[in-house]
């Protein structure tokens, strides 16, 4: 069976005309993917690009503002995120692990996904490696009725039809089930339409904790000890598979430290 | 200048915390997939397979709560090796950590 993980990467520019070069950041995470995994790695995109195995092709549709802070600045960008439950159809592998591009890989964690092989596979538990416990908050969706999922990373094969089918038919009403679970009905969210879906079909958390930086943490270097980030005047090293939430990413200084990383033993 | 100086010297680093992390991942590191399973690769594990390594098959409770037939010999053998794989990068990560004084070093 063919196997390989796929990333999303829509450039977007903010209301004071930062860009968010998406494309660039999931360039940086192929190359930890293919050292780390030793998978293909391909792109869902709308603009032609080198520097990955597969493109998959989409177009932007409109979307939601989003607020972020970009260097202690309020601003707002199109978060084109409504992507995910519509590529069941368009992954060219019969196994399949999805992951955001700032989702940064430096271990082989998430080929027990693929060993394991279960239709549907998706991220349960969240741990901050700043001890400060941030997302204690997001166990459950905003009404604390059903355990919230991420959708930052996704297995599936080609069992998961159905899995998909429902993701479509909820973010068709995606009012509805806003209301039903309390969450915010103006920004579409994949973590409330994957957190619903892998509630009512049989599906499997990851079996291991997605660790993943707040917004107030920003990189400062890395290389193959892992990456350093700052926050509150202190700092830690992570050597492990980290979300990186903080916009600050983006910034071309940080994604020249990462791009030198990862081309790093190249 | 004397700003810069400041912000360093005043940078810290939580040592336990580190100590914290690198558990955490090693924890993270003992489940593999067997026999269409997930396994965690525990103590607990390793002393329960140990006890029925005469028998060809039995029926054991896998992460997800699911109880799968396993072969306890081959189960075992794949257990030891994740759990050594695992312990001894977090030993080397810890003694690196051990070593670190300044938060410029970390």
């Amino acid at each position: 069976m063919s196997r390989g993980v796929l990333l999303v990467a829509l450039n977007s520019t903010t209301d004071q005309g930062n860009e968010l070069d998406y494309v660039r950041l999931a360039k940086i995470n192929a190359r930890l993917i293919r050292k780390n995994l030793r998978l293909p790695v391909g792109v869902v995109t709308d603009q032609l690009t080198d520097g990955f195995d597969e493109l998959v092709f989409v177009s932007k549709a409109p979307t939601a503002e989003r607020h972020i802070v970009l260097d202690q600045k309020h601003e707002y960008y199109h978060w084109h995120n409504d992507y995910r439950r519509r590529l069941f159809d368009l992954s060219p592998w019969d196994q399949t692990l999805l992951i955001d591009a700032d989702y940064l890989i430096q271990t082989d964690n998430f080929l027990q996904c693929f060993e394991f092989n279960a239709p549907f596979q998706i991220v349960n538990s969240v741990y901050d490696p700043t001890g400060r416990n941030s997302f204690a908050k997001y166990k459950t969706l905003p009404n604390r009725t059903i355990p919230q999922k991420w959708a930052t990373a996704m297995y599936w094969n080609r069992d998961a039809k159905q899995h998909f089918e429902y993701a479509n038919m909820i973010a068709e009403n995606y009012q509805y089930y806003a209301r039903v679970f309390g969450f915010n009905p103006l920004q579409y969210r994949n973590d409330m339409v994957f957190s619903i879906v892998s509630h009512m079909l049989p599906s499997f958390n990851m079996p291991f904790k997605m660790w993943m930086s707040s917004g107030d943490c920003n990189i400062i270097h890395a290389d193959d000890t892992g990456i350093k980030i700052k926050y509150n005047n202190s700092v830690q090293r992570i050597k492990n598979d980290l979300h990186v939430l903080s916009k600050d990413i983006m910034y071309e200084h940080n994604l020249d430290i990462l791009e030198q990383w990862s081309l790093a033993d190249d | 200048m004397v700003d810069d100086i400041k912000q360093k010297a005043k940078l810290a680093w939580d040592r336990k915390l580190s100590y914290f992390n690198l558990k955490e991942k090693f924890q993270d590191q003992l489940t593999f997939a067997y026999g269409g399973g997930m396994w965690n690769a525990d103590k607990a594990t390793i002393a329960f397979l140990t006890a029925f390594q005469d028998a060809e098959h039995i029926t054991m409770e896998d992460v997800y709560n699911v109880p799968r037939q396993v072969n306890p010999v081959e189960l075992l053998k794949m257990c030891k090796e994740k759990y050594q794989f695992a312990a001894n990068s977090w030993a080397v990560e810890y003694n690196n950590i051990s070593r670190t004084r300044r938060s410029d070093d970390v």
